[in-house]
């Protein structure tokens, strides 16, 4: 195959991955959140060394995250954070309005409306941990100690199930840097 | 055949991952292996030493190559430091900046591979033999 592209991975294969590990450690409760987390660490921290191989190495904290709001976001979760805000000390919040690995949720499951709709928001919840877990795995790895937590967010009325209403949904990440975190190699 | 020249890799908590000697192939002699086994004390301890160096330049510059970063007597020492700090150190006998450079891109690009591996524990020595063999080839290639 005369094919000069990058090598690729399939996107339906990779959603059918998170999907399965997701619900298999959703189940776990807390724990199964917790190693999701861990799991989505190792992952972001080999996908930030990859990814920065081509690139200048960062001199400030501002650029580390502005590049994973840009580059990273793109090659990881195929589009740029939406919008960043930060209080300048230490603590930023990105927000994607439409989380590609959430691309697929849905309502399902419950008796009532309310409850589709809460399962939903509960495995949104996991997806968002391991998500949240690549992002802490790729600061951490290029210097930025520091906490990552998930909110998923919908834009939809809130028990919107007809496809037409339904609008993806989307998720914030809330980086809180290491106190005292001198920006360094040596973490 | 590089002359004489230490390869080593530390990460950034200054674990060292790898460290190879690329020098010319065994000799005969027991003498001459006795020499090379001092040698190779000497080398790994300029290389620590030089390690303060390549600190102090990695905030001098955002590039990855440090190029040339410590000297001793007739060795050299150069460092490329990747984005996620980790280290790679050279002590050599010659002065030739661009192969350097040219070895270091490509160790890097194999450092990755290993990296990747999901069977490969972060920070932990790199005992890959395939990883050795292909630095090897490596150091043979740009340092005629």
């Amino acid at each position: 195959m005369a094919s000069t592209s990058r090598p690729s991975v399939s996107a339906s294969a990779m959603s059918y991955l998170l999907l399965v590990m997701v619900r298999d450690y959703h189940e776990k409760g807390k724990a199964g959140k917790a190693q999701l987390e861990e799991m989505g660490a190792q992952l972001g921290a080999r996908l930030a060394e990859r990814y920065t191989k081509d690139r200048p190495r960062f001199t400030e904290h501002t650029e580390v995250v502005l590049w994973t709001c840009k580059e990273f976001w793109q090659e990881t979760f195929g589009k740029r954070v939406d919008n960043l805000k930060t209080n300048n000390r230490g603590v930023y919040v990105l927000t994607d309005v439409a989380f590609k690995w959430m691309s697929g949720l849905r309502p399902f499951g419950g008796d009532t409306e309310e409850e589709s709709w809460a399962l939903m928001m509960a495995h949104a919840d996991s997806y968002g941990a391991f998500a949240g877990g690549v992002v802490r795995g790729a600061l951490e790895s290029l210097g930025l100690r520091c906490s990552v937590s998930q909110e998923p967010t919908s834009q939809s009325a809130a028990t919107a199930t007809s496809i037409e209403e339904f609008k993806p949904l989307g998720c914030k990440f809330t980086v809180r840097l290491a106190a005292g975190l001198g920006f360094g190699g040596v973490a | 055949m590089v002359g004489l020249a230490t390869f080593m890799i530390v990460s950034r908590e200054d674990v060292p991952l790898y460290e190879a000697d690329l020098g010319k192939g065994i000799e005969a002699s027991s003498s001459a292996a006795q020499k090379r086994d001092d040698a190779a004390h000497l080398h790994q301890f300029v290389m620590h030493a030089a390690q303060d160096f390549v600190e102090e330049r990695m905030w001098e510059t955002n590039g990855m190559y440090l190029k040339l970063v410590d000297r001793f007597n007739d060795l050299y020492t150069y460092a490329w430091v990747t984005a996620g700090g980790c280290r790679f150190l050279l002590l050599h006998d010659a002065r030739n900046e661009e192969n350097v450079r040219s070895f270091f891109d490509e160790v890097h690009q194999l450092y990755l591979r290993v990296a990747l591996n999901p069977f490969h524990t972060p920070r932990t020595p790199i005992e890959n033999e395939v990883f050795d063999r292909r630095v090897r080839q490596a150091a043979r290639r740009h340092f005629p």
